[in-house]
């Protein structure tokens, strides 16, 4: 709902021209020179709409498989008793920040040992693997959120621990868990470091090494860099605007906190 | 008698279940992370170059190494500085952006989605994007100044190791104030109508509905961001490597970038795996500490 | 495809993926053809595609797959590869620092050469690339493309049209500089966030204020704090304190900020070495406005000699399965068809003691700076360009990234480095 007046609005409004320029210096930038034949260069070295698809395979299920192994963990680290609870979560937490550096030469050791280079999982795993810590940090902390009573209630009812989960807990956490989708699905779907060392296969590369494949060593060819980089990102916020829609519709709505 | 002891109903929270709750996350950790944490640790004992079979035992000097040297200080002073300008003017900006921006409306939905692209360019492109606007001789920012009369204004800013950190710390926000933007946006959501009304009733003034109604209301949304972006912000690399390399003398450095340059220019790896190392337990650490207060401001 | 019957069968399908992975995917198939893979940061997509298709034409039974990568990205590339043993079968390596550091991991080359070309192989190379490809009197690698850096980009046009000069003297430098400044010019566009860049314009200056010693010093003859060396950094620095460089310089990229400004007409002079010729290939437009010409960097004592080195070295991976293969790929880049190729696109010049000059058209201009180029190579050529030992490379660029920025003394510059190249 709408909270603040006019006044605000005008102040968002100003500083949004300040935001918006260097996008428009961007859209400058990638019709430099060759003009909309950057775009056409961006699109005649195909496989711009491949690795889109293959962006959104790859975004997807890693966003998917994150959100649903982290609140199944943060459920049971949250409201569930077992031995070794609290060291167990610690030990997942160290997976917290990883050091770039670290995972390299390991990943590239287990994607050789299970076989999976040049395809999805050879990128997949690694960024659940990356990304899965933050997501269950969030979920945790947001089922501890939640009210006791509701889970004493639900238990003089008689329910299960699967019911607890399923009914009572998962729906008052949508909106964590989307921040968890979100976060995840921006991370990967900007990830090239990995993408560019394991899948050198053009037809499962992502988006995001478009515009490194116009940047040779004497030759870096900003403008196409440009025209590739707004090719590549329209998709998402094309996604972003339908989204919102759906944002504002409620779907985040808690259960009236 | 309590309820408790009158029937020997099963606790659910002690179900052996719970093992199958948690055993995805556990097995993507034992598979994925486990070998490569303990490696890396492993690795910052040594002198090695990242290639070859020649690694020499060294011990603690890495570690040591990363507590004395001056180069890592200064890293992590500017880890501050860079860390307290972006968070403090991404959630605070995110979260007036949203507030001003709640409600329907075309403007203000185009308005959202324009805070919002940046988030979704890659940092690397943004990088190059920014480098050609702050381009002292010929870049956008200067002939933008110069067509407006400002061009005395006109600096090196990347290139001027007293405002390069600020500058690069400043490209950070313009890339990340629209994720805390969307996310207050949706966190606000969840405040019920009546609560806004009532204050309004009471008299409450804009500033004050803001400050001592929603700021508090959304103190969960906070601290979520909040952990979000110490992360973040510790795992920043692309960005200022594309921006600055870390320079110009070392003003910009992080410790991802002195990372980077230690292991893949000067070729030592151990070093680089022990900086590594005492990172990762300093953001361990910083989320632990985030994690107590939280709660002891739950307690209050 | 994310399922866990789906996992176990790619976990079954291990042992064929597995040992596929395990020989550099150079296995052979059943009609005896051979695939090897190639990487390296150089060169564009569109040569390589170039080279590979007349190499295969040439070698029917041998396949070739290629992958490039940007720079630095390349460095990161090839050890995690290396280091997990799915390194390529060739690959490019910078002499040098680099080719200390891999030496290890890679083949040697005598026999494979001999083999393929003969015992005298390595009299159809030009002496000091081929000695840059190699440690201790052993190729590990096939060098390719030689160029010159230390030099000096000119646009002479924009000169005259400011009624300068190309100067020859520090002073006609420092005062043409002035000059260009108060008409609006950038005078000398040097791209001082590149490292590379200010250790190629440094090692050039210090071989005309103090000849030799920086050989000295990199190969231990010799401390980086001499008396002659601190008056390189000081007059190294004053390219920067003198108005020289452009505004800014500390935060520009040769690859593309300072280019641009020279290609687009906008600098006098511009810092880049011989590779730099390729502009008359890939931006000829823009290039064609203007006159270009290359000369000696003026300095406090004297025209500054030029550095030669290769643009890389071609080695073979020691534990690649299929090194015959990639021997005949590395040789047919380095000085059989492929050097050409190269050639043509990037107008380097040859590794081989027979010259080979590009095969395509080049504008009268371009001929004209080559030949300039050539005489500076013949004549004024001071030594290698490389930096023998990384540790040492690093803290080169590290002070002279600081001296750019005037926030260190020459002095203490040269301690910097002395103190790296003691460890």
């Amino acid at each position: 709902m709408k909270i603040l007046g006019r006044p605000s609005l005008l102040i968002a409004l100003t500083l949004a021209i300040v935001w918006a320029l260097p996008l428009l210096s961007l859209l400058n930038n990638s019709l430099k020179r060759d003009g909309l034949g950057n775009y056409a260069a961006v699109v005649q070295q195909g496989g711009v709409v491949t690795s889109l698809v293959n962006s959104a395979i790859i975004t997807v299920t890693t966003v998917v498989a994150v959100v649903f192994i982290t609140s199944l963990a943060g459920f049971a680290f949250s409201r569930l008793r077992f031995p070794l609870r609290s060291v167990s979560y610690g030990v997942l937490l160290t997976g917290l920040m990883l050091p770039a550096g670290a995972i390299l030469v390991p990943f590239a050791q287990l994607n050789r040992s299970f076989g999976w280079g040049n395809t999805y999982l050879a990128v997949i795993f690694p960024y659940i693997a990356l990304f899965f810590p933050l997501g269950l940090l969030l979920l945790k902390n947001a089922f501890d959120n939640l009210p006791d009573e509701l889970f004493e209630a639900a238990a003089l009812d008689g329910a299960g621990v699967w019911r607890m989960f399923r009914s009572v807990a998962l729906p008052l956490v949508v909106p964590a868990a989307s921040l968890v989708a979100l976060w995840t699905f921006l991370s990967t779907w900007n990830e090239f470091l990995l993408a560019l060392l394991f899948l050198n296969d053009p037809a499962v590369q992502p988006v995001s090494v478009i515009p490194l494949r116009f940047q040779q060593q004497y030759f870096v060819d900003v403008p196409k860099i440009f025209a590739a980089l707004l090719l590549s990102q329209l998709p998402v916020v094309i996604l972003y605007i339908v989204t919102q829609r759906r944002f504002n519709l409620g779907l985040l709505a808690g259960a009236g906190k | 008698m309590s309820i408790a002891t009158a029937r020997r109903r099963p606790d659910w929270r002690r179900s052996p279940a719970a093992i199958l709750f948690i055993l995805p996350c556990v097995a993507v950790f034992g598979v994925f992370l486990a070998y490569p944490l303990i490696r890396n640790a492993y690795v910052g004992l040594f002198e090695w170059n990242g290639l070859t079979s020649d690694t020499v035992w060294v011990g603690l000097e890495n570690f040591i190494w990363v507590f004395t040297s001056p180069a890592v200080f200064g890293t992590a002073v500017n880890t501050l500085v860079f860390g307290v300008i972006t968070i403090a003017l991404q959630m605070g900006g995110g979260f007036l952006l949203a507030v001003a921006l709640s409600g329907p409306g075309r403007l203000r939905q185009v308005l959202r989605t324009l805070y919002f692209i940046p988030v979704v360019m890659t940092p690397v492109v943004v990088g190059f994007l920014f480098g050609k606007i702050l381009e002292p001789n010929d870049g956008d920012l200067r002939n933008l100044l110069d067509a407006i009369g400002l061009g005395a204004l006109n600096h090196a800013w990347l290139a001027d190791p007293s405002t390069a950190l600020v500058a690069v710390a400043l490209v950070n926000v313009w890339l990340w104030v629209g994720f805390a933007m969307s996310v207050y946006q949706s966190a606000l959501t969840t405040v019920p109508k009546e609560l806004i009304e009532a204050a309004r009733i009471d008299g409450a003034r804009s500033h004050q509905l803001v400050t001592q109604v929603l700021l508090p209301f959304l103190r969960p949304t906070h601290w979520a961001l909040l952990t979000l972006s110490v992360i973040g912000t510790l795992k920043t690399f692309d960005i200022v490597y594309v921006l600055t390399r870390g320079g110009p003398s070392g003003s910009t450095e992080l410790p991802t970038t002195l990372l980077f340059r230690t292991g893949f220019e000067e070729y030592q790896q151990g070093r680089a795996a022990a900086l590594g190392t005492v990172i990762f337990l300093v953001a361990l650490a910083l989320t632990i500490i985030q994690l107590r207060v939280a709660r002891k401001g739950d307690e209050r | 495809m994310f399922n866990h019957s789906g996992r176990r069968t790619a976990l079954m399908g291990l042992v064929a993926a597995g040992a596929l992975a395990l020989t550099g995917c150079a296995a052979p198939a059943d009609d005896g053809t051979v695939t090897i893979t190639y990487e390296s940061w150089t060169p564009s997509q569109e040569v390589m595609d170039n080279i590979i298709e007349a190499f295969e034409a040439a070698n029917p039974d041998i396949k070739v797959e290629a992958k490039l990568l940007p720079y630095a990205d390349y460095v990161t590339a090839i050890k995690t590869e290396l280091a997990s043993g799915t390194g390529p079968d060739v690959f490019d390596l910078q002499a040098g620092g680099m080719l200390a550091e891999f030496q290890s991991l890679l083949e040697p080359l005598d026999e494979l050469a001999s083999a393929e070309l003969g015992d005298d192989w390595a009299a159809s190379y030009n002496e000091d690339a081929l000695a840059q490809a190699s440690i201790d009197g052993t190729a590990y690698g096939l060098p390719h493309g030689f160029q010159t850096a230390g030099g000096l980009w000119v646009n002479v046009s924009l000169l005259e049209a400011n009624g300068l000069e190309v100067p020859t003297a520090w002073d006609e430098l420092v005062a043409a500089s002035s000059a260009l400044r108060a008409a609006g010019v950038v005078p000398l566009a040097i791209g001082a966030k590149d490292d590379w860049m200010l250790i190629d314009v440094f090692s050039a200056m210090s071989n005309a204020v103090a000849p030799g010693e920086q050989y000295d010093a990199m190969e231990g003859r010799g401390d980086w704090t001499s008396d002659g060396l601190v008056a390189s950094f000081e007059a190294f620095s004053a390219i920067f304190s003198d108005g020289v460089a452009q505004d800014g310089a500390a935060g520009a990229t040769t690859y593309t900020d300072t280019f641009d400004l020279y290609a687009d007409g906008k600098a006098a002079f511009f810092a880049n070495g011989s590779w730099n010729q390729d502009m008359f290939v890939n931006a000829a437009d823009r290039i064609g406005a203007f006159e270009a010409a290359v000369v000696q960097m003026p300095t406090p004592a004297g025209p500054a000699p030029v550095i030669g080195g290769i643009g890389g070295l071609l080695a073979v991976n020691k534990d690649g399965d299929q090194k015959a293969a990639a021997f005949k790929l590395a040789q047919f880049m380095s000085s059989g068809e492929g050097q050409q190729i190269l050639i043509d696109g990037s107008l380097d010049f040859a590794v081989t003691v027979e010259p080979v000059e590009p095969g395509i058209e080049i504008s009268d201009n371009a001929r004209e700076v080559r030949a300039q180029l050539t005489a500076l190579l013949t004549d004024h050529l001071a030594g290698y360009r490389e930096v023998p030992d990384a540790g040492v490379k690093s803290a080169l660029g590290q002070a002279l990234l600081k001296l750019a920025a005037g926030t260190i003394s020459p002095a203490d510059a040269a301690a910097e480095v002395q103190a790296a190249a003691a460890d």
